[in-house]
């Protein structure tokens, strides 16, 4: 190099030294990793996390390995208080209350993750495609979302639970409910979905994406749909407790399962009768049902902050 | 306005004869029927769905109970002969249904507003605090779990109130207490939220700096600033209100629309159901449409539009 502006003794190489000062060693942190940061240092919703996850554990282990069965019972101990043999007491036939709440939970955390899931699905969806291919397919489809909004949901539900669920047709209430649940509770998801896509479809990426020839559907699924992961996770988690409050609810109005099988809602339900005597009976699935609720609900908060912490209030 | 108002009108009409629609083909469509179960001969089943013109095609029995329907008839009863679902019943029970539900609502308002205010007021402190996890406690906990627990407590230990019936106003009590519990709850989050922002604006630092009484910043530069997304939450509450009868007046023993709902539901008494179920969607597409008219009275600032 000859050049008559710079003076090539002014520059030397770098040492090796010196090349490591700009490189990268710590790992990088990506998206989830990153949440999960976040929605770990929150303590309350990270209490609300073991919570469910213990709950859920109880759920599955303690009716499987517990001495006292859900649907066995003896009839010299019925109804008695609670004490050091039944945790909870027993109920009118005599069988474990401690060992039927979590058989309950199970049943009622059961139908709020399938409920929220298959919602999740046929919202993202009907939101998406109708956000997407737009014009007169998302006026028409908006239209429908906007009739059954206006119908309150736990009527529909009702309806749907008579209709579905006619006398002889026995063990089959998980599946109505969730089939009851599961066409009514898109809505919200369909909605936000759609909101979420309507605004990112104008964004260059998708430009970028159709001029590389990507078709609809690619654009769709592999570029749209992940971008919506956050508010859609956060719609799936406030889906569960819902669908747990319904599931009670429609059980308390004895709409539920039948007997041997019981939820926390029927569990409330048949403690109802005797509830001037036996106050306990209510009380211990009352009290499970809204721990789950409630954990459910902080958890999600949480989640919501971690994912996107712009949409804090 | 007239326009918007009309649009909204034939809007609402469209939806309830969707819902009319969907609630008669879904209920038609299902197999058996509704003497099905009844243990009853074959010719007799015959005799009776030709009495309730079960007989004839799906789309004749249509346009009858789409004819029925607008001469406010839902017809009679499947199960107990002869009473009318309108007469003897919908407009037997669903005065108590009202009652209960309208004292209800003014509970939610009162104790929402209120505690939402002074946690807006009291920003951080120990009764934001206090007031946060009140409406925190109203949506997670099921209303009827509230309920029990005052049935028990308040009316099975204490004796304070009866714990059931419906002739006096101490009976009002504890049912319009658990159905408020979620309504409490929202309108608490929601003046909460929108007060805090309406506290620092110009406006209430000028009514603040002209020296006007505090009562009159908080509660008519303030809340009448704060209270839109109540309006909004109002068709929500009712409906809210209204589905959460079916548990609150079954549980509480009062002669309401929602206990006799959710019995005619237990009972598979079709045309009780569909007509009950008819009833409530009109009274809640009512109420939206009331709720949005008192939206703009309340806001002229508020354009008007069709797209919502």
């Amino acid at each position: 190099m000859n050049n008559p502006e710079f003076d090539t003794a002014l520059f030397a190489a770098a040492s090796d030294a010196e090349k490591k000062t700009e490189s990268i060693v710590r790992p990088s942190v990506g998206y989830w990793r990153d949440v999960w940061t976040r929605l770990s240092r929150n303590r309350v919703s990270f209490a609300a996390l073991m919570i469910i996850v213990a709950i859920m554990l109880c759920a599955i282990i303690i009716p499987e390995v517990s001495v006292d069965k859900y649907n066995t019972g003896e009839l010299q101990i019925s109804n008695n208080s609670p004490n050091a043999r039944h945790w909870f007491g027993t109920d009118n036939i005599g069988r474990d209350v401690f060992v039927r709440v979590f058989y309950g939970a199970r049943y009622s955390i059961l139908i709020g993750l399938v409920a929220a899931l298959i919602n999740l699905v046929i919202g993202v969806l009907y939101g998406s495609v109708s956000a997407f291919f737009g014009g007169r397919a998302d006026i028409i489809m908006m239209r429908i979302v906007d009739v059954l909004y206006s119908i309150p949901l736990t009527i529909y539900v009702i309806i749907l639970m008579t209709f579905l669920n006619r006398p002889g047709a026995e063990g089959s209430e998980i599946g109505t409910m969730i089939i009851a649940f599961s066409i009514s509770y898109w809505i919200s998801m369909a909605r936000i979905v759609r909101g979420e896509i309507l605004q990112l479809k104008q964004q260059e990426f998708v430009l970028a994406a159709k001029a590389l020839g990507a078709s609809d559907w690619r654009v769709l699924i592999k570029h749209l749909i992940p971008n919506c992961l956050g508010s859609i996770t956060v719609t799936t988690m406030m889906l569960v407790p819902q669908a747990i409050f319904l599931e009670a609810f429609l059980s308390f109005i004895g709409l539920g399962l039948s007997a041997p099988r019981a939820s926390l809602g029927t569990l409330c339900n048949d403690a109802l009768a005797g509830l001037n005597q036996y106050p306990y009976q209510m009380f211990f699935p009352a009290l499970m049902i809204s721990v789950i609720i409630l954990a459910f609900n902080l958890f999600g908060d949480g989640l919501r902050d971690a994912l996107d912490p712009k949409m804090k209030d | 306005m007239g326009r918007y108002i009309l649009d909204r009108f034939l809007a609402s009409l469209l939806t309830i004869f969707v819902v009319i629609t969907l609630t008669f083909f879904l209920m038609r469509l299902m197999p058996g029927g509704p003497f099905t179960s009844e243990r009853i001969t074959e010719k007799a089943r015959e005799a009776m769905n030709a009495k309730y013109g079960l007989d004839k095609p799906v789309v004749e029995q249509y346009v009858i109970y789409l004819r029925n329907i607008l001469h406010g008839d839902f017809g009679t009863s499947m199960i107990f002969k002869g009473k009318e679902v309108t007469g003897d019943i919908i407009f037997q029970f669903f005065p108590n249904s009202a009652k209960l539900g309208i004292v209800s609502v003014a509970l939610s308002l009162a104790a929402g507003l209120g505690l939402g205010l002074l946690a807006g007021a009291r920003q951080g402190r120990l009764a934001d605090k206090a007031a946060t996890l009140i409406a925190t406690l109203g949506i997670t906990i099921p209303s009827f779990v509230i309920g029990s627990v005052l049935l028990y407590t308040v009316g099975v230990r204490l004796r304070w109130l009866p714990t059931t019936g419906f002739t006096s106003w101490r009976h009002y009590i504890m049912p319009a207490a658990a159905l408020s519990g979620i309504g409490l709850s929202f309108i608490t989050r929601l003046t909460r939220t929108k007060y805090v922002e309406v506290k620092n604006s110009d406006f209430m630092r000028t009514a603040r700096a002209k020296g006007l009484d505090k009562s009159t910043i908080i509660f008519k530069h303030g809340l009448r600033n704060s209270i839109l997304p109540v309006i909004t939450y109002m068709g929500p509450l009712i409906a809210n209100v209204l589905t959460g009868s079916f548990v609150i007046e079954r549980l509480f023993a009062v002669p309401g629309l929602g206990s006799d709902f959710v019995q005619s539901v237990s009972r598979r008494d079709y045309s009780v159901v569909m007509g009950v179920v008819i009833f409530y969607c009109i009274f809640i597409i009512a109420c939206n449409f009331l709720v949005d008219i008192l939206y703009v009275v309340v806001d002229p600032r508020i354009k008007l539009q069709n797209n919502a």
